[in-house]
């Protein structure tokens, strides 16, 4: 009988060692990022009937819990999908907004001299310094679109190198959800509890959800499923890989089988940068240039140059990329409306074209003005976007470490109770060796 | 039940340091460069308006520099015209004198060689020039020529025109067909002067008294071409005072939308020191001593 007081006592003593250890291990780990504090549940162990009522035989761990907020999860994991989207777009804007040259200079300031270059040539007809002037003039202006429209392609191939990046790190982080899944599972049908597993897990599926927008789901057998729009890219052990696909110039991101991944996160504001909003700019780009072309060689061929000959075509090429000032001499610009040498008239009537509407219903300076107005506005708006979308992800972050996490208060607190109770739990041991000497040595000894 | 955990506090005490630190390197930026808006981004629609400001101060300059020359032109032509009125005045004399008194002949001789210098010097003062072009030619390279006895106008009809305001583009010239009488119909002013010498020397009352007429004719031509002078002068003028106004107050609207407030940014930039102290002083204090610090 005395036996069970040791068994007790033996059971106390396992029960506070291994509370102490998981204390010890919560401990270790404050400092870890995505640790999820621990708990070993005890419980009173099933009593034995006896007289006169139930007898105890001590305690067992039943569990090590993991005190997870699976709440807290979903948010944080909802709203660093979305806040990945827009740093993604504010990094993208925040360059693509420079494409016209420095504030005060570039595509707009040029615009402008080239009308003043024409109005100077108009007081000074023969002058070859004010032909040349009107040339220059023209190039510097030609130069200003060419450069903005290589800077957006040479943007529109980094980006598509970080969507490139992007699935290749989507599709490693896949794998490893799938690999983790496969070892949680096999630990879970076992009837253990893989906390640090399920925290590595956690880890990976948040830099997923940031990177990719994916949705998860619980699944049996302690797997998840991880969706990517309405399509699974992980379902329990098996991936499904994304992949990069560029056409046109456009990078995009497809599922294996071909279809369009609805995807969000860092990968969705990229993407949705290189087909929506790099070509718009681009277009616009385009419009001005085709529009100053057309409308400075439609005025140029009114005119005549000092060979009294009817004006060429002054520019070349209908896009920004290949808007060029065409190859005149000093004689071929077409200064005069009468033919006369000294007639500046078509000049003044070129350096007139600065108020007609010549790209889409506006002045060529208004439509270079609201380019800029809207490169500033998108990139305005998406910064101040990814700054608020942080300030959110850094609140539900800091309200999930504090459901996760480890207070060192908490854990030394527990170590002073379970270092107790083993103290206890052995000196129970040791009366129950001096009660069984007694028994053994006193009684029936000779 | 709110649990405080270290990794919580972590979080919030690095995402405050970050957003202090971002308040202070804002108002630096603004401060070094002296402007509110170093990129379109800054403040989207006052920089679009700023670019138009900048837009029409480079248009401005463009129209002070053709009102400059135009005045220049104008004030020449202004100069010659004046020139050839007192020429003008005295033909009048020596052609008045000529109609009324019996002069010898000698006399006669000698006004009508003086009636041949003015009539030089009014052909002279025709062909003025200013930076090269002939001002009474159009677009020509020379006003008034002399085929054999007779004279010519050389020049064409060309206006040449002057945008000295974004509403006002003016012509800055007059030709000699309007000054000097070089048109179908009229006796042009170099042939009259011809003409009367001659009727000096024969002495012929008759001629003399038509020719008369005929100079006076001619002066009010002249004195015709100086008003039309004086009044496409003011208007360049006008348009030039105000172009001049106009580009001090588009500075100033420019300013107004780009320049940092002095004052207001140095206000800003201590406050947002200040704040980044505390958050500093906060942080290095939140390592409180816990539990474990008391335990044996």
């Amino acid at each position: 009988m005395s036996f069970s007081v040791l068994g007790i006592g033996l059971s106390g003593v396992q029960a506070a060692q291994r509370a102490v250890e998981n204390a010890a291990h919560n401990v270790a780990n404050a400092a870890t990022d995505g640790y999820t504090r621990q708990r070993v549940s005890l419980v009173a162990a099933r009593p034995m009937p006896g007289q006169p009522g139930q007898r105890g035989s001590g305690v067992v761990a039943v569990d090590v819990s993991r005190l997870r907020d699976a709440l807290a999860d979903l948010a944080y994991r909802s709203e660093t999908a979305a806040g990945g989207a827009w740093s993604a777009r504010a990094q993208v804007l925040h360059r693509a907004q420079q494409v016209l040259g420095p504030y005060g200079e570039g595509a707009p300031a040029a615009v402008a001299k080239f009308w003043a270059a024409w109005q100077q040539l108009s007081t000074d007809p023969t002058g070859t310094a004010s032909r040349q002037g009107v040339l220059d003039a023209g190039a510097a202006l030609a130069s200003t679109l060419n450069s903005a429209a290589a800077s957006l392609d040479r943007l529109g191939q980094d980006v598509g190198a970080r969507v490139d990046a992007g699935v290749a790190e989507a599709n490693a982080l896949t794998s490893q959800v799938a690999r983790l899944n496969a070892a949680i599972s096999d630990a879970t049908t076992a009837g253990q509890t893989p906390n640090d597993l399920l925290d590595e897990r956690d880890r990976t599926l948040d830099r997923l959800v940031t990177l990719t927008g994916a949705t998860v789901r619980e699944a049996d057998d302690g797997r998840v499923d991880v969706y990517v729009g309405s399509r699974a890219v992980v379902r329990g052990e098996t991936t499904a890989p994304l992949s990069a696909v560029r056409t046109g110039g456009v990078t995009t991101v497809i599922h294996a089988d071909g279809a369009p991944a609805a995807a969000g996160g860092e990968l969705g504001g990229y993407v949705d940068t290189l087909v929506r909003v790099l070509p718009s700019f681009t277009a616009d780009l385009d419009a001005v240039a085709a529009g100053v072309a057309s409308a400075v060689n439609a005025a140029h061929a009114n005119g005549f140059d000092l060979d009294g000959a009817a004006g060429a075509a002054f520019f070349t090429g209908t896009t920004a990329r290949d808007l060029a000032v065409a190859p005149l001499t000093t004689r071929q610009v077409a200064a005069s409306a009468s033919g006369a040498a000294n007639d500046g008239n078509n000049a003044l009537a070129l350096a007139q074209l600065r108020t007609s509407p010549a790209v889409g219903g506006v002045s060529v300076g208004d439509a270079v003005h609201a380019l800029a107005g809207r490169l500033g506005a998108e990139a305005a708006h998406a910064a101040a976007s990814a700054h608020a979308a942080g300030l959110v992800v850094t609140a539900v972050a800091q309200q999930r470490a504090e459901s996760n996490g480890v207070s060192v208060n908490e854990e030394m607190a527990d170590l002073v109770r379970y270092q107790r109770a083993y103290e206890a739990a052995a000196r129970v041991v040791t009366v129950a060796d001096e009660l069984l000497e007694r028994l053994i040595n006193g009684l029936g000894a000779r | 039940m709110t649990r405080v955990t270290s990794a919580g506090t972590s979080i919030v005490m690095r995402s405050g340091l970050t957003e202090s630190l971002r308040r202070v390197t804002d108002v630096q930026a603004r401060l070094a460069s002296g402007r509110r808006i170093n990129a379109y981004a800054d403040a989207p629609s006052d920089a679009v308006s700023s670019l138009r400001l900048r837009a029409l101060e480079t248009d401005w300059a463009a129209y002070d520099r053709q009102a400059v020359d135009g005045l220049g032109r104008l004030n020449v032509a202004d100069g010659a015209l004046q020139s050839a009125s007192d020429t003008m005045r005295r033909v009048r004399e020596l052609a008045t004198s000529a109609v009324n008194g019996a002069l010898s002949p000698t006399a006669r001789a000698a006004l009508a060689a003086e009636v041949g210098q003015l009539r030089d010097h009014l052909a002279s003062l025709a062909n003025t020039t200013y930076q090269g072009t002939a001002v009474f030619a159009g677009f020509g390279s020379q006003a008034v020529t002399r085929v054999g006895a007779a004279w010519a106008y050389a020049g064409d009809d060309g206006a040449v025109l002057r945008q000295v305001s974004p509403d006002v583009t003016t012509r800055v010239n007059v030709t000699a067909r309007e000054a000097f009488g070089l048109r179908p119909g009229v006796t042009d002013v170099f042939s009259l002067l011809d003409k009367l010498a001659t009727d000096i020397g024969t002495g012929d009352a008759a001629a003399l008294a038509a020719d008369l007429a005929a100079v006076d004719a001619r002066a009010d031509d002249i004195r015709q071409a100086l008003a039309t002078v004086g009044a496409l002068t003011n208007r360049v003028e006008a348009a030039m005072d105000r172009g001049r106004d106009e580009v001090v107050e588009l500075r100033a609207q420019r300013a107004e939308l780009e320049d940092v407030d002095l004052a207001d940014a140095v206000l800003r930039l201590s406050q947002a020191e200040a704040g980044y102290q505390a958050a500093l002083g906060a942080a290095a204090r939140a390592s409180l001593p816990s539990l474990a610090d008391f335990l044996r």
